[in-house]
């Protein structure tokens, strides 16, 4: 029996909250208010908390599970008849309120020791079914995309709160102070629907808001000088603000802020050299580049995106975020064989070679937005 | 959704839950929680309901079957005639639990309570099923008994006092109440800050950006006292209070708080071409000086005062800031969520309560009721969101003409094309019709005057989904044969005809009442508890019977409740106002939850004062401007940030909370980017009118807000984005502002600009260092900044030596002196 298990998972973010929690706990390095309610009996999870990040794969757009990991039989045999009475009135975006069913055309198997059912859309994901753990009574309120992929970030359909990334960060801080603790991957920069509010902070503290990483260019907004080709000039400004700030701050060492201040300027210095050096791939070996899938032309796209978040979460940033299909594109109404066959190419492999010998670190999760239901024309 | 496991999970401890429980909660206060907080708001979310609806019935007062009762805590630990209900070596195979898992005993009997309850309890039992301290019984309350003695007597509920001021010699009434505080703590107020500090701060904190040097020379060159004896920093409060970019500084708290934004918020994120007006509104309403019960009557209820005034349609642009989905079929829900969304602004903003919380239940904390919740939602629920109102009236009358001799070409040709598309767009619209669900469609079918109240405001958005439908129809696709040939021939002309039509109007984000005849409205999933009417709150009803008198095509609601809110005798509105005007002059409100005086929030820690500061502000006719002076020209204002004699104060408080000193603090976004847009010499002074799209050199309250791309300079430094009411704006200190700050494009334009100014005004390096600190630190370099600064230029740069004065400069705009007021 596990008593709060589900109360929790409804409760917040949607069941990452309750991951980062055993991290938190196990580890005890809490930030904000949470120490104050763990503190007083120093209750303790009866085991270690391995989890010390999580990549958390978001495929925009809304696949359908019902053709991945949730078969359906019932539909094969209700296919061509309405929606049967014993399911309350729908609402439809698209206003398909009288179609017909359609069952799913995948051909599906269990896989693994677990026997977990997985579709043949995602061959590579299906060998590594017993490290899953798919979660099928998920449920949200959002109609459209929009609201969908709010709720799904932030708990509620509408905008304002803090996003999973934020409250994970929030709660357990960082562990690389020169890196941003919560960074964002599109696989399409800018095309995410909702765009930044989808990893904002909400109304808490801007530290705890995402950070976008971009593919090309400077990885993260600012990061590099403006004038590059002279170090010694960065440098030499770089002194000058530290030397004022110092000279200022000895006065006035009571309001600690102002320390605070100093840091921030050496952290974002260290974090102009980390953060290329992060997402530099070219330090990969060729057979890691292939377990990603960045040989091929399909999956080159994702399997970098992958590869990058890995590198980040093993320099110690507690929560990536990658966009698959930025821009709604796993959205498939009628066009579902083309567009599944080819996101699930593009997106299978990278996601199954995120796999290396440590994961028993991390959460990798594979969330979308909303509940497929499957109608005929 | 797919998770990736470390290991399998299994048993939690039931503190994880209640930490966990923390963090949801935390969703909807952004406060720290004790963990009595937590357990408290646990149980009476989750079990106190439950007790109450499922067991007390048989195990309470009337009833205690197996000698069990449930209704008080002591009661409840004892048990019944089988003992005690609670293991406390195996909490989990508690009889309580085993009971409501119908392991054995079944209850309640008849019905299995769901999963998620029996859940909330064996978590609730595993962490030791406490009571929170305060409750000594349950009992099913009517909604009079609901609220308590205690619940009446609540600070924020009395009637607002009459305090005398200390009588300790001060001039200025707030010093003799700080003070009084002060000494009752050992501590007393501190030494005045510098006079050049203290003229940062008063524009700063009045303009929202410094004075210039010079500004700052001829106030130094003025004398101390003026022929009518009055101080100069009285004379500088008097002509800051009446710059016009005292709208710019104080109207940004104001849109802050209504979470002012001029898009959409939801996917497609459509701007607002014409919410820029009640930004400009506010903008002008304090420079004007309005009295705070007519700004606040015209956002609510403008279009009843003057329904033919621009400035009212830009006003009641208030309710209207709720985000928009325009795809979203499931109209009702929206319309319930856009009613929420006005309630729950209005009951924080305006009246100082957590109204949200009332939403699906009683306030757990605060003596409001659900049913309070949905009072206060009642006078919103007869608006009807409005787009044929024009931004200004007389653009009809000026476009009349040219419009009419438009028409009399365009006529016959829009008839063609009128007949042709006819059929086609009736068959849309009947098939637009069918998308929306079912207990929709009939409302949409009918004419206005058809249309229930109740089905109004929701038939709007549908048609709003069914226009836009139209206007992407391509009727080149839907006829055929010889009708598409003449189709084409006319749409050809139409497209010529349409270049020479005259410019539409700009519409007014605004509202109207549907008609004198408002919706029924009930409460959330109890529509059989009955009709709720629009009503001030529970705790305090009695005493404000509300008379709504509808008038013309208004419901009279809104007026009805703007008038009490802003009643002289309302104690909440008047306080929360002045405590957020302190909030923004000292750092802190006197009560620190500026939109939350209940329960949940912290006790005001001068109460007297606040409510002399309210007394004082209705004595003024209800202005703002006296009260800035007031308490910008107390001494408590004019203290200095760090004192010479400060151990004690440390020692004694270091927070501040009795103010001893004056709290520096950070600029936020706006201060920052408008600072350095004024030093730099780059500000475009423009004001008013339609927002900039692109990072324009106007101040910041001037470039748009677009709630999904939000403006980047802003947001690195805690702007809000206009989706909730904020209070107060988050002060962070992150790496990602010292980049922004260090290396960003807009940063290198500014300090180039500088740089070059600088280079052609001074030829000496030491006379450009001087200018250079005495225009942005407002102060002349010593020595050793000197020196700094000439070792940096020194650096090898290239060949340009701009780049390095471009450096400098920058650097004084990355020091904590620039960026903080002190």
């Amino acid at each position: 029996m596990t008593p709060s298990r589900r109360c929790m998972l409804q409760n917040a973010g949607f069941g990452f909250g309750l991951l980062a929690l055993q991290a938190l706990l196990g580890q005890n390095r809490a930030l904000g208010l949470i120490p104050d309610a763990t503190e007083p009996n120093s209750h303790k999870t009866h085991h270690h908390a391995k989890a010390k990040s999580i990549i958390f794969l978001f495929m925009e757009g809304g696949p359908s599970h019902i053709d991945l990991f949730d078969p359906k039989p019932r539909l094969e045999q209700l296919s061509g008849q309405p929606l049967p009475p014993s399911f309350k009135p729908i609402i439809t975006p698209m206003g398909e309120y009288n179609a017909p069913l359609m069952p799913s055309k995948r051909t599906w198997k269990q896989h693994g020791n677990s026997g977990t059912w997985v579709s043949d859309w995602l061959p590579h994901t299906a060998q590594h079914v017993d490290d899953l753990a798919v979660i099928r009574s998920c449920w949200g309120n959002g109609l459209n995309h929009s609201n969908g992929v709010c709720q799904m970030n932030t708990g509620s359909t509408l905008g304002g709160r803090p996003s999973l990334g934020s409250w994970v960060t929030y709660g357990l801080g960082t562990e690389n102070e020169s890196l941003p603790a919560f960074v964002v991957i599109e696989d399409d920069d800018g095309k995410v629907i909702n765009g930044p509010r989808n990893w904002s902070a909400g109304f808490m503290p801007a530290t705890y808001q995402g950070t976008a990483l971009h593919s090309s260019g400077d990885p993260i907004r600012n990061l590099s000088a403006p004038d590059p080709s002279s170090p010694q000039r960065q440098d030499s400004k770089r002194k000058l603000i530290d030397a004022l700030n110092r000279k200022h701050q000895a006065s006035r060492s009571i309001d600690s802020e102002l320390e605070a201040r100093i840091r921030s300027y050496e952290l974002a210095y260290r974090m102009q050299s980390q953060a290329p050096e992060a997402v530099d791939l070219a330090q990969e070996s060729h057979s890691t580049l292939q377990l990603y899938g960045i040989d091929e032309k399909e999956t080159n796209v994702f399997g970098r995106n992958c590869l990058m978040a890995r590198r980040l979460v093993e320099r110690g940033v507690r929560f990536v975020q990658l966009y698959h299909g930025s821009g709604s594109r796993w959205d498939a109404h009628s066009g579902i064989e083309k567009n599944h066959s080819t996101l699930c190419r593009a997106s299978d492999r990278p996601i199954a070679g995120l796999d290396p010998g440590d994961l028993g670190r991390r959460i990798r999760s594979y969330p979308h937005e909303r509940k497929r239901g499957r109608t005929g024309p | 959704m797919l998770l990736r496991l470390p290991s399998k999970l299994t048993h939690l401890p039931a503190t994880t839950l209640l930490v966990l429980w923390a963090i949801a909660l935390a969703f909807s206060h952004p406060i720290a929680w004790s963990q009595e907080q937590v357990s408290a708001k646990f149980f009476e979310e989750r079990i106190r309901p439950s007790l109450i609806e499922h067991c007390i019935a048989c195990h309470g007062p009337d009833k205690s079957e197996s000698g069990l009762r449930l209704d008080r805590p002591e009661l409840f630990k004892l048990g019944g005639q089988s003992g005690s209900i609670l293991d406390g070596q195996k909490p989990v195979e508690s009889l309580l639990l085993q009971a409501l898992r119908h392991e054995g005993l079944e209850m309640p009997p008849n019905k299995k309570l769901p999963d998620e309850q029996i859940e909330a309890f064996e978590a609730w039992v595993l962490a030791g099923a406490s009571w929170p301290e305060y409750v000594k019984e349950l009992s099913v309350a009517t909604d009079k008994e609901k609220i308590s003695q205690a619940d009446r007597e609540y600070w924020f509920f009395q009637p607002l006092s009459d305090p005398a001021v200390p009588a300790l010699g001060f001039s200025n009434p707030i010093d003799a109440f700080i003070s009084e505080k002060l000494q009752a703590q050992g501590l007393s107020l501190g030494q005045n800050a510098d006079e050049s500090v203290l003229v940062r701060r008063l524009y700063l904190d009045l303009l929202g950006v410094p004075p210039t040097f010079d500004d700052l020379q001829e106030y130094l060159a003025s004398p101390s006292v003026d022929a009518q004896g009055q101080s100069r920093y009285e004379g500088l409060v008097d002509k800051l209070l009446t710059d016009a970019r005292y709208g710019h500084r104080w109207g940004r708290f104001w849109l802050d708080l209504v979470r002012f934004a001029e898009s959409d918020g939801f996917k497609q994120d459509d701007f607002r071409p014409s919410a820029y007006r009640y930004r400009d509104y506010v903008i002008s309403a304090l420079n004007e000086d309005i009295p705070y019960s007519q700004f606040i009557t015209e956002q609510l209820a403008g279009d009843e005062l003057d329904p033919t005034s621009d400035r009212m349609n830009a006003a009641t642009g208030y309710l209207r800031h709720w985000i928009y989905e325009y795809n979203q079929r499931d109209v009702r829900s929206h319309w319930d969520n856009i009613l929420n969304d006005v309630t729950d602004v209005t009951g924080e903003a305006l009246l100082g309560l957590g109204f949200s919380c009332a939403r699906c239940h009683d306030h757990k904390f605060d003596p409001l009721l659900q049913k309070d919740y949905y009072r206060l939602q009642a006078f919103f629920a007869p608006m009807e969101p409005r787009y044929d109102i024009p931004s200004v009236a007389s653009s009809v009358e000026t476009r009349r003409e040219s419009l009419e001799a438009w028409r009399e070409c365009a006529e016959p040709v829009r008839g063609e094309l009128e007949k042709l598309e006819r059929e086609t767009r009736s068959k849309v619209v009947d098939a637009a019709i069918e998308k929306f669900p079912p207990d929709v469609r009939p409302a949409l079918r009918k004419t206005q005057a058809e249309q229930e109240p109740e089905e109004r405001s929701i038939a709007v958005l549908a048609y709003l989904q069914i226009a836009n439908e139209l206007k992407g129809l391509d009727f080149s696709k839907k006829l055929n044969g010889q009708e598409l040939v003449q189709w084409k021939f006319w749409k050809k002309h139409d497209e010529e005809l349409k270049k020479g039509m005259p410019k539409e109007p700009e519409m007014a984000l605004t509202v109207r009442d549907i008609g004198s005849r408002g919706p029924k409205v009930t409460i959330a999933g109890k529509p059989s508890a009955g009709e709720v009417y629009p009503e001030a709150p529970s705790v305090l009803g009695e005493r404000f019977p509300l008379e709504v008198r509808s008038q013309g095509q208004s419901t009279g609601r809104r007026m009805a409740l703007a008038r009490w809110i802003t009643d002289p005798d309302n104690p909440l509105a008047w306080r929360v106002i002045v405590n957020r005007v302190w909030q923004h002059h000292f750092g802190k409100g006197l009560v620190a939850n500026a939109s939350d005086f209940g329960r949940l929030g912290e006790p005001p820690t001068h109460p007297e004062l606040l409510d002399f500061l309210a007394q004082q502000m209705i004595e003024q006719g209800g202005r703002f401007k006296p009260l800035h002076r007031l308490m910008v020209t107390s001494q408590t204002y004019r203290q200095s940030s760090y004192p010479l004699e400060r151990a004690q104060g440390q020692a004694i408080d270091p927070e501040n909370r009795w103010l001893w000193r004056f709290a520096p603090r950070r600029l936020d976004a706006d201060q920052i980017r408008d600072s350095i847009l004024v030093v730099s010499r780059s500000i475009d002074p423009r004001t008013g009118g339609p927002s900039d799209a692109n990072d324009s050199n106007r101040r910041s309250i001037y470039q748009r807000v677009m709630r999904n791309s939000p403006n980047a300079f802003l947001a690195t430094f805690d702007a809000p984005d206009g989706s909730v009411s904020v209070a107060r704006r988050n002060t962070t200190t992150t790496s990602l502002q010292s980049l922004f700050l260090t290396n960003s494009a807009w940063m290198v334009r500014k300090s180039e600009g500088y740089a070059k100014r600088l280079m052609t005004q001074e030829q000496t390096s030491r006379a450009r260092i001087e200018l250079m600190f005495r225009e942005n630190l407002l102060r002349d370099a010593t020595d050793e900044e000197i020196r700094w600064i000439e070792q940096s230029l020194e650096n090898p740069q290239g060949s340009d030596p701009s780049g390095a004065w471009s450096d400098a400069c920058q650097a004084l705009w990355n020091t904590s002196e620039f960026l903080y007021i002190e």
